[in-house]
């Protein structure tokens, strides 16, 4: 071990490098690489664990259905499940801190609403201009019309927000007004949804079930450099929003724009939620939970920290909620929703009965 | 996508799935006691049995029809999660008194002149029978594809009375049929009809979906009989599909090879396949095929892992009704790992969606349930084509097959 810097009495905001905090975060990142490999080695179908890293480690195997397995089914199931994971906790903190509230996530703002809107667009506004068949004659077929449906959708609404936040300077008007939004957008889905088909309601019924899988290929690629920038950005803003916990008065005395973070804190988070939403369907909870957890695991509510660690916490738990919904053994699934709530709700009770006052983190 | 469309699902009737029926029974209304005077228990009335005689029926289990002297009753057992009613009509002549002991009964005077449907399926049976001409109200008319009725419609001779899931009661009480005819599933919102029972029309609750082989669920063309006043035509109808049907199963009764085959369409990873029992499964084993799930006994659908059927889907020698998807490419572009299945990569994917109307209502849905003679002649044809020598290379001998290539 170095030197250890107490990073709340630093100055100058100094990173340190191997201070308990980080030797924390190595640790996670170990837990994670663990249940990475476990998320691999569970399912349907029982696979030899040697046959499993061989696989991994580019051996191949014998069995060209197990191999098939790994590799198309098992393997960008877990990545998924670790961008996910991640996205969704950042931004459920950056929502928190922002807003001051400990009930905040990534869909406070209306912006998995809006994706949801995009995606009901596509499977029940039949007969509308948004008819699907007329999508898929500008050349989006499948898998990707849903995706690009849901980013429109959540684009949509994130508009809306913005230049309602441009506007207020209220925090807490603004939440109401995504909240709103939010509603909005859920009440045209239910209209929609009383005069659709029975079979395009059990679409978009499953589709809101969320699920890790079934994002290959370029899908894969093109989640995780969305996501990327948006983790880049909100690392970036980490520092800010330490200013922005004491207040935004107290941040505008020290020279802060506060409409700058709050604009930037937005923008990550749309790209953070708003792409999950659209490759995965509206995955609850995570968002909200994780950042509770991961303060109490360190105890601190400094971002520099808290960021990355809430980033391997969701990763992790993410990777769990996957494992128990594939039953392993079983040949059938949970969703992966219900698993993320399930889990979801009573770390957040454990966590408030353990605090007892939330308000440390958010004053 | 569109998992349950395909029909073997096996899901149930048309479109609908395990999925809805798990979500939406959370919260589903049951049949009350007052749509019908339903009740579990069936007691009988002994002087009425005494003189009443069965309808016989070879295959449906769904309803049960008697023959009293002079008027009939009608017994529909729904079966739906577990939970059953059974749910009793008087069918009796417009000018005959109604008779005592049957307070338990909703009353249809027959023959019924007007009538309003809430399914594509129910065209089907109810064309058949030479009765089109009767239908005046219909949910969602753009899905009609039956020529005779699809000419009515566009005249503008019939209404449109609302969504299967929300009949629109005014514009029904307006319309004034004789009897509606509904489906049984947990999302109806039972207290609708209800509205209807109360102002005199009565609601007929089909469930031909819940049959567990494709023969069952075309008898159900003997209830809609009973009710227009057209049993002998439906007993001469009946008796050509069942013959018709034996014919084609006769081919395939001594083959030696019978191909594997995988089903339906999964959504990112879950996947649907009919249950052992389902008549899709009995579809399957009367064409000769070989179903890999042939023994998991459930006659709704289950649903699966994606990885529990992957190495099964990875060898199938054909892939039938894959969702809603008309060409290989439209296949290939839901999932990329389909390119690496056998039936894929050998051009043996059939879909049944080659009779789409403009609208997306498929004939499939509304003759196949009442001619599963044609379907099984389709799945032979695809999956032995040797057994028809004579058959080109094109799709012109199949019904409501497409090749999807």
């Amino acid at each position: 071990m170095g030197i250890k810097v107490d990073s709340q009495t630093s100055p100058e905001h100094s990173w340190p490098l191997l201070s308990p905090k980080n030797s924390l975060i190595a640790l996670l990142f170990v837990i994670m690489a663990f249940f990475f490999m476990l998320d691999l080695a569970l399912g349907s179908v029982k696979i030899p664990l040697g046959n499993i890293i061989d696989i991994v480690f580019g051996k191949g195997s014998e069995n060209e259905a197990w191999e098939k397995i790994v590799t198309y089914i098992r393997i960008p199931k877990a990545l998924t499940a670790v961008i996910a994971g991640a996205a969704l906790s950042a931004s459920g903190l950056q929502m928190q801190t922002l807003f001051r509230n400990p009930l905040a996530g990534p869909s406070v703002l209306g912006i998995s609403a809006g994706a949801s809107l995009g995606v009901a667009m596509v499977m029940l506004a039949s007969g509308a201009a948004a008819n699907a068949f007329a999508i898929r004659q500008l050349g989006l077929g499948g898998s990707w019309l849903i995706v690009v449906a849901s980013t429109l959708g959540a684009a949509f609404v994130l508009l809306i927000v913005l230049g309602i936040a441009v506007r207020i300077k209220d925090n807490i008007v603004l939440l109401i007004v995504g909240i709103m939004v939010g509603n909005i957008t859920i009440s045209i889905i239910s209209i929609w949804q009383y005069f659709s088909e029975p079979e395009q309601i059990q679409d978009y019924l499953i589709w809101t079930f969320g699920s890790l899988g079934g994002v290959l290929g370029s899908q894969l690629y093109v989640l995780a450099i969305v996501v990327g920038i948006g983790l880049m950005i909100s690392f970036a803003a980490s520092k800010s929003l330490n200013v922005m916990l004491l207040g935004e008065n107290y941040a505008r005395s020290l020279g802060m724009s506060t409409l700058y973070v709050r604009i930037t804190v937005i923008a990550a988070t749309s790209l953070l939620a708003g792409s999950v939403t659209g490759f995965c369907g509206p995955i609850g909870f995570i968002g909200i939970a994780v950042p509770h957890l991961t303060r109490s695991i360190l105890n601190t509510s400094d971002h520099r920290f808290l960021m990355p660690s809430s980033c391997l916490v969701g990763a992790i738990l993410m990777l769990v909620c996957d494992i128990i919904a594939q039953m392993p053994g079983s040949q059938t699934t949970l969703p992966i929703n219900a698993v993320t709530a399930l889990i979801g709700s009573p770390v957040v009770i454990w966590v408030i009965m353990k605090n007892r006052n939330l308000k440390s983190s958010f004053a | 996508m569109n998992i349950f469309r395909s029909s073997f699902t096996g899901s149930v009737h048309h479109r609908f799935s395990g999925v809805l029926r798990c979500a939406i029974s959370l919260f589903a209304v049951v049949f009350t006691t007052g749509l019908s005077g339903c009740s579990n228990e069936t007691e009988v009335h002994p002087k009425q049995e005494a003189v009443s005689v069965d309808v016989p029926l070879s295959y449906a289990k769904g309803f049960s029809l008697y023959d009293h002297e002079g008027f009939k009753t009608l017994r529909v057992i729904v079966d739906l999660d577990g939970r059953q009613d059974t749910l009793r009509y008087l069918l009796i002549p417009k000018e005959s008194p109604l008779p005592d002991g049957f307070d338990e009964h909703v009353v249809v005077r027959t023959p019924v002149e007007r009538v309003a449907l809430f399914s594509t399926t129910q065209v089907g049976y109810i064309d058949l029978l030479g009765c089109a001409d009767r239908i005046i109200g219909i949910a969602r008319p753009d899905y009609v594809n039956t020529p005779s009725l699809r000419e009515r419609i566009e005249k503008g001779a019939v209404s449109e009375i609302g969504m299967p899931f929300s009949p629109n009661v005014e514009e029904i009480l307006e319309l004034n049929p004789e009897m509606i005819v509904t489906t049984a599933f947990p999302a109806a919102r039972q207290t609708d009809y209800k509205a209807l029972v109360m102002a005199g029309i009565p609601v007929v609750v089909v469930a031909e979906w819940l049959e567990e082989s494709p023969l069952g669920r075309a008898e159900w063309l003997k209830l809609y009989a009973a009710l227009l006043g057209r049993e002998e035509v439906a007993v001469e109808k009946f008796a050509d599909i069942e013959h018709s049907y034996h014919a084609l199963k006769a081919l395939t009764d001594t083959l030696s090879h019978r191909p594997s085959v995988v089903t339906g369409m999964p959504f990112k990873d879950a996947w649907f396949v009919p249950g052992g029992n389902s008549y899709v499964a009995c579809f399957l084993r009367d064409a000769g095929a070989d179903y890999h799930w042939k023994n998991r006994a459930k006659t709704g659908s289950i649903k699966m892992d994606i990885e529990a059927i992957y190495p099964v889907a990875l060898e199938a020698e054909f892939w039938l009704n894959p969702g809603t998807v008309q060409s290989l490419d439209e296949l290939l572009a839901k999932d990329i790992r389909f390119r690496d299945f056998f039936a894929v990569r050998s051009g043996k994917v059939y879909n049944n969606n080659r009779l789409l109307n403009p609208a997306g209502g498929n004939a499939y849905w509304e003759l196949g349930a009442v001619r599963p003679d044609r379907v099984l002649g389709d799945l032979i044809r695809i999956l032995h084509p040797d057994l028809f020598p004579e058959r080109g290379n094109g799709d012109d001998s199949l019904t409501f097959y497409r090749h999807i290539q």
